[in-house]
């Protein structure tokens, strides 16, 4: 394929773009480097955490020292050193802000950057957003509304403090600390994250919305996510996430857990865009994130929308244990890889139930020098009569220099269960890029019209306001690749 | 994917793996032989990787769904069972215009079998004096502790060579019996097919009584070359039957292979297929049919080095009983093979309650512009067809065995070959006439 000059200089200029890669200087309280007992004792005191707390987060840490890494994933991970890192990170000055006025405008500043305008959020009724910024969650805007709809929404740093027997109960009930490494270390550092509880028959009356922002140098990110949502309820929730560009590899184990109860409904988007690293591979955000949700009653349903664009290395693999009757999971994503990203994401249904239901729409785009894999588990048990799965993963190769893997696992043990499994690999074809070209539209614009037809139907599934945000990632993450 | 089950290849580098010795003690009778140099060399290879690891378990990559627990090594006997065979015992020939070598207990039997047309030379594995490549160089032993385990017992087998140029009409069964006291036995054998000739192999696993073989089968085919490949796993609920063909395809060759299995107690066949060279095609297609305890795992990779390579993967099974089907297929494209069609599927259908199937239909692809995909279904048979045919009088067992026929011989149509293609079609048959007879008891 011939680049136009003026393609090649798109490209030249968009060398190494990645909008949300600035630092925000702003002072910060950091505990000291490394990670042993008495880092967790002080990241415990530091958020004042009751001693349950606290005993819980050392019955993990010590677990942890003993767990191996997860070596199943195929991808390339340098070794980790856990200790050449910081656990607690938070701007100094906003240590409880009771409204935005009371934000470093710095802080708001960044969040507007990364087009996360707070303050418009609040004046535009629609998304409420707890943003969390390195470790701490720094602002959860029209609180008040949820709270008159009976709705929670805040940081779990409040929750534990705020509403312990909630916690005790569901946290951990999803991801135990002993389900992986990555879990694990979350369980003992985890520094913030956010609570959601729908009350029954209540549905939540605007989406919700957290970002996280990893902003110091080496710092990891490790925020939790709890959603509970009671018989009858409805929920969406979305994150985002950005960080700066840096030369080092910073890591984000992150665990989001999520519970349904009779006829709820939950339905969690994730936009991620991590700082990928360069075009040489330097630098960029492990993405180590184990999300989990159970359909714990009746009818109720779990989907799981993700965009995914950046991080260097991403092991995901959010997943649904079906476990009421007639529980719908679904799984919707978007991999795109580009330069030397890598990525291994899927997920896993387990049905348990009678006539549970699950869907899987997995579309992975490889681009540059990155391997993109798709790594899916369905398993139907015995119980599970007329349980049905259908499963499609589509693959596309942009360049000769990418791989795309699919390597689906299917375990079927309910003779009465249909399970359809489908998948196709292919590259974005001459003839469609030449049909763009006759009617005039350059290479880069046609590819990433074809991309974002391909992933259409992931798309779909977005929130409205973040599809338009997710279409612009896709092209971002695809600049270059052209060629 | 279990989280629980997830180390890869667990290696204890500093030493040997305590449950691997029994399984290597036998081997010192092969000490005294006079194996050529080479041999001997492979066997303490074998010997050496297979020590540091052990059988694999169910915590390893590729093999947690098939668990080789009820291979003890003690249960068997390696060497010192006579197989007290005569021409009287042997089964009737597959067809009945075919050639035939009879291996008993993995030895060659060459009183049992027929003489070889033109073209087609047979030549025991101890007597080969020179180091066959293609029988040294035979994978990673490091991740296939069953194909060092045969590496360590290198002695049966043969090689089997087809002339360049020839087609060999009539077909060439090679039978494998095991008879006797619970025999293990490990042959290796090379078949390799000359440039641009053409045979078609039968190969015939049968015995009854407990019994283990653990096969290496090299299949060679030089440029231009037609192989065609048909295995029965025709032995009883009591043998346990493991194996790793490895198809070596050169530039413009055409093979085709299909196996069935019905009779023994646990097994898995691997096959390789490799595509060395530009524009050639491989296919593998296989049927189960398992009930009672039976567990099968067909194994298979698709590998194209190569441009404008096509490869096909298509299996089918039915799963009766507490009997569990394992299919793993993957189709790795490498950077330089453009213009790969690569094809997969497995359709499994189960028939009872407690029956399992697992399936991890793979792939991993480096080249832009291929054609690959995948297709895996698994679920039981149609009501409504049921009840369409029992609407027009076809009474119920009848009509789920039409039925059940109607699936797995969708797989035969491919077999170029008529009388192979009824070989397989007698199998469905029979098995499911046993099915039927034991559910009207």
């Amino acid at each position: 394929m011939s680049i136009s000059s003026e393609t090649r200089q798109t490209v030249a200029e968009l060398d190494g773009k990645y909008e949300a890669g600035f630092i925000t200087d702003i002072e910060m309280d950091i505990a000291p480097k490394g990670l042993n007992e008495e880092i967790i004792h002080l990241i415990s005191s530091k958020k004042g955490e009751p001693q349950w707390m606290l005993d819980q987060r050392l019955k993990a840490y010590r677990h942890w020292l003993t767990m191996p890494e997860p070596q199943w994933a195929k991808l390339r991970i340098p070794d980790i050193d856990y200790q050449d890192a910081y656990y607690y990170a938070a701007p100094k000055n906003i240590v409880r802000p009771k409204s935005l006025d009371e934000v470093d405008p710095k802080l708001l500043e960044t969040y507007k950057k990364l087009g996360i305008p707070l303050r418009e959020q609040e004046m535009l009724a629609g998304v409420a957003v707890d943003a969390v910024f390195d470790s701490v969650s720094v602002v959860t805007t029209f609180r008040e509304k949820l709270h008159s709809a009976g709705v929670i929404f805040c940081s779990i740093s409040e929750a534990i403090k705020d509403y312990p027997d909630l916690i005790k109960k569901y946290m951990g009930s999803v991801v135990p600390y002993t389900d992986n490494k990555h879990a694990c270390l979350n369980a003992a550092v985890f520094t913030d994250g956010t609570f959601v509880y729908i009350p029954e028959g209540v549905r939540c009356p605007m989406e919700l919305s957290t970002y996280f922002r990893i902003n110091e140098a080496k710092t990891g990110q490790f925020e939790r996510t709890l959603i509970v949502a009671e018989k009858g309820s409805y929920v969406s929730y979305l994150e985002g996430c950005t960080a700066p560009k840096r030369d080092e590899n910073q890591m984000h184990a992150a665990v989001v857990e999520l519970i349904a109860m009779d006829d709820a409904e939950i339905k969690y988007s994730t936009v991620q865009n991590w700082y990928p690293g360069d075009e040489e591979g330097r630098g960029g955000i492990f993405n180590f994130v184990t999300k989990r949700g159970i359909c714990k009653g009746k009818r109720s349903k779990i989907s799981w929308t993700q965009v995914e664009t950046g991080s260097a290395i991403t092991w995901k693999y959010p997943s649904c244990i079906l476990l009421g009757d007639d529980s719908v999971g679904e799984f919707y994503s978007v991999a795109i890889t580009n330069n030397h990203q890598q990525a291994d994401t899927g997920t896993k249904m387990i049905h348990i139930g009678k006539n549970t239901k699950s869907r899987i729409v997995s579309k992975g785009i490889s681009a540059g020098k990155s391997d993109n894999t798709y790594r899916g588990l369905v398993r139907i048990s015995a119980k599970a009569e007329n349980a049905r799965n259908y499963t499609q993963c589509d693959s596309l190769l942009i360049g000769q220099t990418c791989g795309a893997h699919t390597v689906p696992y299917i375990e079927n043990r309910s003779p009465s269960a249909t399970l359809e499994h489908e998948a196709t690999t292919s590259k974005v074809s001459d003839d469609q890029l030449f049909y763009c070209r006759s009617r005039g539209i350059p290479d880069e614009e046609a590819l990433t019209l074809i991309v974002n037809g391909f992933c259409r139907e992931v798309l779909q599934h977005l929130p409205m306001e973040f599809a338009v945000e997710a279409q612009k990632l896709v092209a971002i993450s695809l600049e270059g690749s052209v060629g | 994917m279990a989280q629980a089950a997830v180390q890869t290849f667990k290696t204890a580098a500093d030493g040997v793996h305590a449950d691997a010795l029994p399984w290597l003690t036998p081997a010192k009778a092969l000490a005294d032989d006079a194996a050529p140099a080479w041999i001997r060399a492979l066997r303490e290879t074998g010997a050496a990787s297979f020590a540091t690891t052990g059988l694999p378990t169910l915590a390893w990559e590729g093999w947690q769904y098939t668990n080789l627990r009820p291979m003890t090594s003690e249960a068997f006997h390696f060497d010192g069972v006579q197989g007290n065979v005569t021409a009287a015992d042997l089964p009737a020939p597959l067809l009945g215009d075919s050639h035939r070598i009879v291996l008993v207990n993995g030895r060659l039997r060459p009183d049992l079998g027929t003489a070889l047309p033109d073209g087609v030379k047979l030549l025991p594995l101890m007597e080969a004096q020179e180091p066959e490549e293609e029988l040294v160089t035979v994978g990673n032993l490091a991740t296939s502790p069953l194909l060092a385990l045969n590496c360590a017992y290198m002695r049966d087998g043969f090689i089997l060579d087809i002339a360049p140029h020839r087609d060999i009409a009539r077909p060439v069964e090679i039978l494998f019996m095991t008879a006797g006291d619970a025999p293990a036995v490990y042959p290796r054998v090379l078949y390799r097919f000359g440039e641009n000739s053409g045979a078609t192999l039968l190969e015939r696993h049968a015995g009854a009584g407990a019994s283990l073989t653990n096969l290496y089968a090299g299949i060679v085919l030089k440029q231009a070359a037609r192989g065609r490949y048909y295995r029965f796993i025709d032995e009883n609920d009591a043998a346990l039957h493991v194996s790793q063909t490895v198809v070596r395809s050169h530039k413009s060759s055409d093979f085709q292979g299909f196996s069935s299995v019905s009779g023994l107690a646990t097994g898995r066949q691997e096959f390789g297929l490799e595509l060395l060279d530009d524009g050639i095609s491989s296919s593998i297609g296989g049927i189960y049919m398992l009930k009672g305890r039976q567990c099968h795992d067909f194994t298979i990779l698709a590998d194209h080095f190569e441009k404008d390579g096509t490869s096909v993967q298509h299996f089918k099974g039915v799963i009766d009983d507490q009997a569990r089907a394992i299919f793993q297929g993957k189709i790795h494209v490498h950077r330089p093979a453009q213009k790969t069609d690569g094809y997969q599927s497995h359709h499994a259908l189960l028939l009872s309650d407690q029956a399992e199937a697992s399936a991890k239909p793979e792939l991993e692809i480096y080249a832009d512009d291929v054609k690959c995909s995948h297709g895996a279904t698994a679920g039981m048979l149609d009501n409504d067809a049921l009840f369409y045919l029992q609407s027009r009088g076809i009474p119920a067992a009848q009509a789920k065995a039409l039925l059940i026929r109607s699936f797995l011989c969708e797989t035969l149509e491919k077999i170029t070959r008529d009388d192979v293609r009824a070989l397989y079609a007698a199998r469905i048959a029979e098995w499911l006439g046993a099915t039927e007879e034991a559910g009207t008891e």
